[in-house]
């Protein structure tokens, strides 16, 4: 009885968790980066789980934050750190079973060339600096990391 | 104060059982994999048990912790990517997870070809 009892303490101490790296509804443009390309974005996030998991109190929407920080191209990475576990093992203390999950979320954003692109009946009324570039400045942008590198000097009107 | 000593033995278990581990949510280097939706259609479907040793710090197989080991293998050209501590992993994790083996689930869906609707939207 004590040994099926510790299992079942084990178990519920060890947690669930879910993340999951998906496209916002209706964007289908957004491309899965390598490990070894550079990117210009780079955050760290982490998930919070109550009660072994099983009450998710704050986890990262990915798929919110493409939209929102305008990715292109993004990777993630998972991790359960060390100090996830110890700060695990003194919540258990008080009962709490806090769950933390580190996220990291790199990436590459639009550059401003590329959003005009998008939607050509505002290309008109944009501001000379903002003139339409061709996808060529704006791989280039997001590979050399410089914002203003994919803004060409002289790009031509439509 | 035997009962307080054993209950911070289990804790200290559960150090143990929950480990460490580090997944990363990538495509393969030269390749060019979209990002699938939630709601998408699927036709692929592969879920990885991923095994870990010294409690997460290194894999058993390090090519495994990359999902885009799996896009390659698979081909997909679109593919969404989860990655989960599922309640069966809890249970795996009890025994190998005090002697340093935790697991985890790494699972990859998608399409070998780029949805028809998806080439429309597409074009500028």
């Amino acid at each position: 009885m004590r040994i099926f009892l510790l299992i079942l303490h084990c178990l519920l101490l060890a947690g669930c968790f879910t993340t999951r790296l998906e496209a916002p509804q209706g964007n289908n443009k957004v491309r899965i980066m390598a490990e070894n390309e550079r990117a210009t974005f780079h955050k760290e996030y982490k998930d919070w789980y109550l009660l072994s998991g099983l009450l998710p109190i704050w986890r990262t929407d990915i798929a919110e934050l493409i939209t929102k920080e305008r990715l292109t191209e993004v990777r993630v990475q998972t991790e359960d750190r060390v100090s996830d576990g110890v700060i695990t093992l003194l919540t258990e203390e008080l009962l709490l079973g806090l769950y933390p999950q580190s996220i990291v979320i790199e990436g590459n954003t639009v550059s401003p060339g590329s959003i005009i692109i998008e939607d050509t009946t505002k290309q008109l009324s944009q501001p000379q600096h903002r003139r339409p570039v061709n996808q060529q400045h704006t791989t280039a942008s997001a590979m050399t990391g410089s914002p203003s590198a994919g803004i060409p000097i002289a790009a031509p009107l439509p | 104060m035997q009962i307080l000593v054993r209950f911070h033995v289990i804790l200290f278990c559960a150090l143990f059982i929950t480990g460490c581990g580090t997944l990363y949510m990538n495509a393969a280097p030269d390749s060019d994999v979209k990002l699938l939706s939630r709601n998408a259609p699927a036709a692929v479907k592969v879920e990885k048990h991923i095994w870990f040793k010294w409690w997460g710090g290194q894999p058993l197989h390090p090519e495994e912790v990359h999902a885009a080991t799996i896009i390659k293998e698979t081909g997909l050209k679109e593919a969404r990517i989860t990655m989960k501590n599922t309640f069966v992993d809890g249970l795996y994790s009890i025994i190998p997870g005090i002697f340093g083996f935790p697991r985890r689930t790494l699972i990859v869906e998608g399409n070998r070809e780029v949805a028809p609707a998806a080439q429309v939207r597409q074009k500028p």
